[in-house]
């Protein structure tokens, strides 16, 4: 598996050892993630150019 | 504000995304064949038409310090009033009955409770309400509370319009049904909706209803619907604490138990403290309510609306919000009654 993935080319092996840490590290800042989302807030948002209302594009049908 | 709290509060975009956006999506799906009008519906519009202001009443704790519930029925406010799901018992039991109510989070059981539950009793025990600041009434003697607010709710329910978020559970959808509340949707912004993937866009793509900034809780989203639908240029504000009275126990705040399971003796130091110059006390929050301020504050800053705090208590201040007490708003040349 670890061939399939690693590709067509040498890796040198310093930097394989810190390929191999930086996805331990990415697993567990994921994995810290996920036990932290507990804390989360009632719902995702995010506010665009001061747009508090958003009716789709043009010629898009909102339903009223 | 302590590093612990200072490194959640960076990631609280990102953890309030992991933590509803899923959830929200299927009960978006589940809620769809029930999604008929939208909020921009001529009804919602017509019941604020040359009511001069809105009050929003959130269940923050202030609410059951200050009752600000008997204030404005005792004033005769002509004014509209939003209630959250979580003020609506409380409201109710002290004669307020509210034009609309906003529902917002997606949480399988818990905010059904706020509506009364019919299916309580076959429900898994859930200490949340014996836990939660927000309405404490609730939190003893559940089972009879649970068949009092069931009552008040379906007796006033066809008077108050629901404005409810496409992601509540479907087990809401159905309380405001049964109670014969007219039911107005919306979807929130869950991400930006010009960029590819965008789930908000999918969610718009699915039901066609108008979107809208949540500000990520119900509060902040009560007070959008008051400007930015409803038009008013005028809302004030009441249990919008967005943070604890001096002296709550923490085991008593909304976010507790998880935190004491995430940081174990070093919970204490997820809290933050926050002194209030208004009332020259120091308040204290925990991450996701300082966001939510946060957010309020940014918000606030980037509405034509003027912004009335009258909670007398809580997190919420600075540029963009006016604080005052709610006497003062009631009187009849304080609320500067204008629409848009």
């Amino acid at each position: 598996m670890g061939k399939l993935l690693k590709g067509n080319y040498e890796l040198g092996k310093g930097k394989n050892k810190s390929i191999k840490r930086a996805r331990k590290k990415d697993l567990t800042a994921k994995f810290e993630e996920s036990a932290l989302a507990k804390l989360g807030g009632s719902l995702c948002f995010v506010m665009k150019k001061n747009t508090f209302v958003w009716k789709g594009d043009e010629g898009e049908g909102t339903r009223g | 504000m302590k590093a612990l709290a200072a490194s959640v509060v960076k990631k609280m975009a990102r953890l309030s995304t992991l933590r509803s956006a899923e959830r929200s999506l299927a009960n978006a799906k589940d809620n769809f064949p029930h999604i008929e009008r939208s909020l921009l519906d001529p009804e919602v519009l017509r019941a604020a038409e040359g009511r001069g202001s809105a009050i929003v009443v959130c269940a923050g704790p202030s609410i059951h310090i200050q009752n600000p519930a008997a204030a404005i029925v005792a004033s005769g406010y002509r004014g509209v009033t939003i209630a959250v799901d979580g003020a609506l018992g409380y409201c109710l039991r002290n004669g307020l009955v509210p034009d609309y109510v906003m529902i917002l989070d997606p949480h399988p059981t818990r905010v059904a409770r706020w509506l009364g539950d019919p299916d309580l009793e076959k429900r898994d025990d859930d200490d949340y309400f014996r836990r939660q600041e927000m309405d404490p009434y609730l939190g003893v003697n559940e089972r009879a509370k649970n068949r009092e607010l069931i009552e008040l709710v379906d007796r006033h329910g066809p008077r108050i319009k629901a404005i409810a978020s496409t992601s509540i559970a479907l087990a809401v959808t159905r309380r405001c049904l049964s109670a014969r509340m007219p039911l107005y949707w919306w979807n929130p912004l869950l991400d930006d909706f010009e960029k590819p993937g965008s789930m908000t866009r999918a969610l718009y793509a699915q039901n066609r209803m108008p979107c809208m900034v949540s500000g990520g809780n119900v509060g902040s989203a009560a007070w959008v619907f008051a400007h930015q639908i409803l038009g008013f240029d005028t809302v004030a504000l009441v249990g919008m604490d967005f943070g604890y009275a001096p002296g709550t126990p923490i085991q008593n705040t909304q976010y507790y138990k998880e935190i004491a399971e995430l940081f174990g003796d070093k919970a204490a130091d997820a809290f933050i403290d926050v002194y209030n110059p208004h009332l020259k006390t120091t308040w204290f929050t925990d991450p996701a309510y300082f966001w939510y301020r946060q957010s309020f504050l940014k918000l606030a800053r980037a509405a034509t609306c003027r912004t009335v705090n009258c909670t007398e208590g809580g997190t919420l201040f600075g540029k963009g919000v006016e604080f005052t007490r709610l006497a003062t708003f009631l009187e009849p040349s304080a609320a500067k009654p204008r629409r848009k």
